[in-house]
This record gives structure tokens, C-alpha cells and sequence, in this order.
């Protein structure tokens, strides 16, 4: 975690342990650790982007699960079985001269060139003048495959498992002490830690478990003491004389077997006692006791330290993770870049059919226009147009002027002429029957303007000479005389 | 360093054939615009091609003055022959050029004397006549003298005017 990083109240730790996969979801609530679920599923069974799922930090694959989308930060613990420690001395000297002593150390102790290696390193208690000095090394592959295989947690942080069982031992298991060698008993090894003033100095793995302890009494026995040889000489490599400086404590669920070790390696020469977990100031799910304590050990740890916000983990993660970042944002750069060059290319393409089409499609249409046979046809009815438009009907004016009842109206003349208003004259009995006429006229939208010029009685025939003139669609304005 | 020399290598081509490049398909979208426009002129509407065929049943394309008036003229003859409408003799006007027709236009002047039916049933079949443009001026006028009742068997007498195009 990096500093700025607000300390969170919950947290998800999740590892990696006896071919499980773990984790637990602890708060910090009123001074005291509420454990809020746990849950532990066979590697087999199961991968870490499917656990992430499981314990709903991460959505399915398909996206229907949306159970992911808000929840606690989420830490991830390293199994330490792929990373070495080392132990160092080194001259009292400020961070930066240490860290350049410390580099030039783990080259000489490294069996890897330094560029595949990732090292990080903890200064400790002062004894005469030196500083002792914590080194865990791993190779950076092993690392960059973990972290691309935890990327769906997005874990905040990833810490080292063995310093989540020390931080467990010391936070909630009895019998703990400033300074003490740990056995974590798992499955199928067994890991031994040196604590010191809460953190882990040196760690070291036996490849015998529980499966193994857990043969018949002759046959574990057998095993036991051959447990008991590998681990006295791995206490010594950790500065252990036989009695101290420091005790020796098995991480007990309180179960038979674990008791039957911790007595077979009093009976062997080494002084061990069992440390079994203290649920006093614990908040426990229903049926989470003693042996749950026990069994989600590291997880537990990994949490509380990511509740305090623990100062001076290991952290072999922070340069992988840079490097993961880098490589996203050079990825990132690479896909725009390919894009861009996608797009011209695909433009280019483009403008090049649209050219080539268009050029194809103009020499092909001009020859069509240019065949004489459509040049003549065209001709021909733009003519045919022209005529048309010129063309009066004059059947249809003769049929509009006598349309409707028009009793009593005798016409006597009718005059059209193009660019000239139509006039009729023609007689009516009454001056009703003239205007009927009249109205007759106006009704049809052809004839606009229908106006009585003049009505004069006939004294002679008792009848009213009239004269009306009148337009014709478009006929009859000056325009359209040729 | 090589990607600015790929840069100017691109853009030293792209302005030397560039441009000689768009003229071309700016030509040839003009003479594909153009093409196009001829092509909206063709009257594909099959009603308003049924309403010109109507309208305007056959038509030849003009000739020169001195051969379209007289197919005009015998034509309309024999038009007027066929209703039964004695004319005076047809008589031709001048030819003019009238703004917004592309030929100029040649008219023929007749008076006669019909009755209304034959004046009908001549302009009925008027549009046959395939050198005809248009009437341009009609004028009837019955005998006023006579009472109307007894008008309808009685010659109108008629003025008409023809147009049609010449080259």
C-alpha cells in the first residue's frame, strides 16, 4: 500500500495455502477485529479470477454478475515457498547507501542474473555497529505471473503470506512473545519463521506436512524425528544454540496431532510449545472458532496488517507493479498507434474507391448521355414538353364556359386569343340569370376572374346583353402569346 | 528519425500526385454531376407521361420554314376538310422568334363559316395534327340576328389561328 492511502475499515485478504485458496472479509469495528466471512475452496476446484468471483470482487465473464461492483479493498498474499530469504549485516549508514549495499550483496548471494530477480529488504535491530538486514528475493517472472494471475481481486496490496502468519501469531494466538521462531504446520510442508519485534527476519520451508504426521504412531514417529533433525538445523542457520536465544512455538488448532508433534520435538531436543488462537477481543461469524482461527491464519494476518496499515512489509510488488503499469500504458500507446495507422490505411482504402468508383461511374454515365439515340429521345420530349405547355385545350374551354345549369343564357360570341383575357357575350331574360352565369364561370378553377363588362337591356328583344371576360389557366397572360 | 523521414517521404507524394489526383475526380464528379442532370431531364413518371400523350399525342420535330409551312398548312387543310368547315384561304404570318421557345414560330390565319358540332369535331381532332403547336387564337360568333331558338342549325361564323415551330 502506498503512503497517502487512506487506512481502510474492512478489508478482503486472500492466499494461497495447504491447495487451497482463502480468504476472509475483516473489519476493524469499536477497537475490536469482527471476522464479516470466510471462505476456502480446493485449487482444483477452482482458479484465483474464479475465486475473485466467488467472493465477488470481480464479475463473471460474461458480465451478468454484477455482485462486483462495490466492496471492500482486497489484499493478496505470496506463498512463500518461491521466494528466498537471506539475512545480512551492514554498517549503520543512511536508506540509500543501504539500499546500494543491500543490491550488491544479493548479487553475490543470488544463484539469478540480477535484471531477473526482484529483491526486497528490511533493516532490523542494530548489534554492535551493524544493522542486521531482511532480504527476500523471488524471480520476477514468478512474480509478474502472480500478479497478472490476482489481477481480479485489483489487490490494493500484495504482501508475503509468512509475514500474514506472524502478524496472526501475534495478533490472535496465546502465548506470544517479542521475539520467537514460528512452525506453521500446513499440509504438505511446514514453514518456519524468526519474529522479531513483530516482523519476520528469516523463513524457511520443510518440505513435510500434516499428511505426513498424520501416518500411524510408528511410521509418524519415523518421520518425526527426521522432521525434528531438519528443523534443528534450519534454527541453527537462523542463529538458534539449542535452547535460545529465542523459543520455539507449533501453531496449534489445539488438535491431537499438532500436540503429538510439539511433544515428539520436546522428546527430540527441541524445547517447542504450542500457540493456540485467543478469540478474546475476536467478533466471530457463527461457527467460526478455534480451528477456523486456525486455519485462515494467513489470511487473517494479511488483513490485520492491512487494517494498520503495518510500515516495513516486504514488498517485492511495488517495481513489478510499475513495470505491469508501464507496459500497459506502452500497450495502450501501441493500440492507438496501430488504430491510427488502421484508420489511414482504412481511409486511404476509402478515398481510393470513392475516387476510382467515381471515375469509373462519370465515364460510364457521360457515354450513356452521349448516345445519340437518348440525345434524340431527350430532344424529343423536351419538344413534347414545350408544345404542351403552349397547347390550350380549347374543347375543355368550350365544355367549362357551357358547364352547369345556365337557363336562360344564349351565347353569342366567344373570344381567345393567347395573352389576351377570354371574353363571351351573349344574352340572359333577367339579370339572375346572367350572374348565375357568372357564378357558374368562377367555380371552375381553370377560369379565374370571371367579370361582367358590361349588361345593357335590349329594349327590342326584353332580354340583358352582356359581355364577360375571364383568364384561362395560364393562356391569357401576355407571357404566353408566341 | 525514420518516422519523419516515412512522414515526408508520404507527404512529398501525396503533394506531387495529390492534387493532379483531385482535379481529376474533381472533373470527373462534374462530368458525373452533369450526366446525372441530363438524366433527371428524362421524364420517367409514368402518369405525368400518360398526361403528355394526352396532351400531346404525336409531334414531328420542326423542319425549315419552307418545308414546315406547307406540311402544316396541308395538314390543317386537310383537318378542315375532313369537319366539313369551308375557310377562306389559309393565310400565313410572319415568322418570329419569341423569347423562351428554342425555334421561331410560323402562324396560320383563317376565317369560315360551320356549325358548332363541325367546329367540335374539328378541334377534337386537332392534336393528330403532328406540326401543330397550338391554337393561338379562336373566335365564333352566331348570327345575332336570328332569335336563339332558332340558332342551332345555323352556321357560326369562326376566326382561327395556328402556331407551329420551324428550325
Amino acid at each position: 500500500m502506498s503512503k497517502g492511502e487512506r487506512t481502510p475499515h474492512s478489508v478482503i485478504a486472500v492466499a494461497r495455502e495447504d491447495a487451497r485458496f482463502k480468504a476472509v472479509e475483516v473489519r476493524r469495528q469499536d477497537r475490536q477485529v469482527e471476522v464479516l466471512w470466510s471462505k476456502s475452496v480446493p485449487v482444483e476446484k477452482q482458479t484465483w479470477s474464479g475465486f475473485a468471483v466467488e467472493c465477488g470482487v470481480a464479475s463473471n465473464a460474461d458480465g451478468r454478475d454484477k455482485t462486483a461492483k462495490r466492496h471492500s479493498p482486497a489484499v493478496v498474499g505470496l506463498d512463500s515457498t518461491g521466494v528466498a530469504f537471506y539475512r545480512v549485516s551492514a554498517p549503520v549508514v543512511d536508506d540509500h547507501e543501504i539500499e546500494a549495499i543491500v543490491k550488491m550483496q544479493a548479487e553475490s548471494l543470488l544463484p539469478l542474473p540480477p535484471d531477473q530477480i526482484e529483491v526486497a529488504w528490511r533493516a532490523g535491530s542494530t548489534n554492535n555497529g551493524n544493522v542486521d538486514i531482511t532480504i527476500a528475493a523471488a524471480r520476477k517472472e514468478h512474480l509478474h505471473r502472480f500478479v497478472a494471475g490476482v489481477k481480479d481481486f485489483r489487490p490494493r496490496g500484495i504482501l508475503l503470506s509468512c509475514e500474514g502468519t506472524g502478524r496472526a501469531w501475534q495478533s490472535l494466538f496465546s502465548d506470544t512473545v517479542p521475539q520467537a521462531a514460528l512452525i506453521s504446520i500446513g499440509a504438505e510442508n511446514t514453514q518456519v519463521c524468526l519474529v522479531q519485534n513483530g516482523l519476520i527476519t528469516r523463513v524457511g520451508v520443510l518440505d513435510m506436512g500434516m499428511a505426513a504426521f498424520s501416518m500411524p504412531s510408528e511410521a509418524a514417529d519415523g518421520v518425526l524425528d527426521r522432521f525434528s533433525h531438519d528443523l534443528r538445523i534450519l534454527l541453527a542457520s537462523f542463529g538458534w544454540d539449542g535452547s535460545g536465544p529465542w523459543p520455539v512455538f507449533v501453531l496449534s488448532d489445539g488438535s491431537e496431532t499438532l500436540q503429538r508433534v510439539t511433544e515428539r520435538l520436546n522428546a527430540t531436543g527441541v524445547p517447542a510449545q504450542t500457540s493456540v488462537p485467543n478469540l478474546a477481543g475476536l467478533r466471530l461469524p457463527a461457527g467460526f472458532g478455534v480451528k477456523e482461527i486456525y486455519e485462515y491464519r494467513t489470511p487473517l494476518g494479511l488483513a490485520l496488517i492491512a487494517l494498520d496499515k503495518t510500515p516495513g512489509a516486504l514488498n517485492l510488488f511495488d517495481r513489478v507493479l510499475q513495470e505491469q503499469e508501464q507496459e500497459k500504458a506502452a500497450s495502450a500507446w501501441r493500440s492507438v498507434a496501430l488504430a491510427g495507422v488502421a484508420a489511414g490505411v482504412m481511409l486511404a482504402a476509402l478515398l481510393a474507391t470513392v475516387y476510382f468508383t467515381d471515375v469509373a461511374s462519370a465515364k460510364r454515365w457521360d457515354a450513356m448521355v452521349q448516345q445519340p439515340a437518348f440525345q434524340a429521345s431527350l430532344q424529343q420530349q423536351s419538344l413534347i414538353r414545350t408544345v404542351a405547355r403552349h397547347r390550350p385545350d380549347m374543347l375543355e374551354l368550350l365544355t367549362l364556359v357551357n358547364a352547369g345549369q345556365n337557363d336562360g343564357i344564349v351565347l353569342d360570341t366567344l373570344h381567345f386569343k393567347k395573352g389576351q383575357t377570354v371574353t363571351v357575350t351573349g344574352q340572359a331574360d333577367n339579370s339572375e340569370q346572367m350572374w348565375k352565369f357568372q357564378a357558374n364561370l368562377r367555380e371552375h378553377k381553370e377560369l379565374k376572374n370571371a367579370e361582367i363588362m358590361n349588361a345593357t337591356p335590349d329594349s327590342k328583344t326584353k332580354k340583358i346583353k352582356f359581355t364577360i371576360a375571364f383568364h384561362y389557366r395560364e393562356f391569357t397572360k401576355k407571357e404566353s402569346a408566341l | 528519425m525514420l518516422l519523419i523521414g516515412a512522414l515526408s517521404a508520404v507527404l512529398i507524394f501525396v503533394f506531387t500526385y495529390g492534387s493532379k489526383g483531385y482535379d481529376r475526380w474533381s472533373q470527373a464528379r462534374a462530368t458525373l454531376a452533369a450526366a446525372k442532370h441530363k438524366l433527371g431531364e428524362v421524364e420517367t413518371d409514368s402518369n405525368r407521361q400518360a398526361a403528355l400523350a394526352t396532351m400531346v399525342p404525336v409531334f414531328e420535330a420542326p423542319q425549315v420554314e419552307d418545308k414546315q409551312k406547307f406540311l402544316f398548312r396541308d395538314k390543317l387543310h386537310e383537318q378542315f376538310k375532313k369537319a366539313g368547315i369551308n375557310t377562306e384561304p389559309l393565310q400565313f404570318l410572319p415568322v418570329r422568334k419569341p423569347r423562351g421557345v428554342p425555334y421561331r414560330v410560323l402562324k396560320i390565319k383563317c376565317k369560315g363559316k360551320c356549325k358548332l358540332d363541325q367546329l367540335l369535331d374539328f378541334l377534337a381532332n386537332l392534336k393528330e395534327n403532328p406540326y401543330l403547336v397550338a391554337v393561338e387564337e379562336l373566335r365564333f360568333q352566331c348570327d345575332t340576328k336570328e332569335p336563339p331558338e332558332k340558332r342551332k342549325d345555323k352556321e357560326i361564323e369562326i376566326d382561327l389561328t395556328f402556331s407551329t415551330f420551324v428550325k
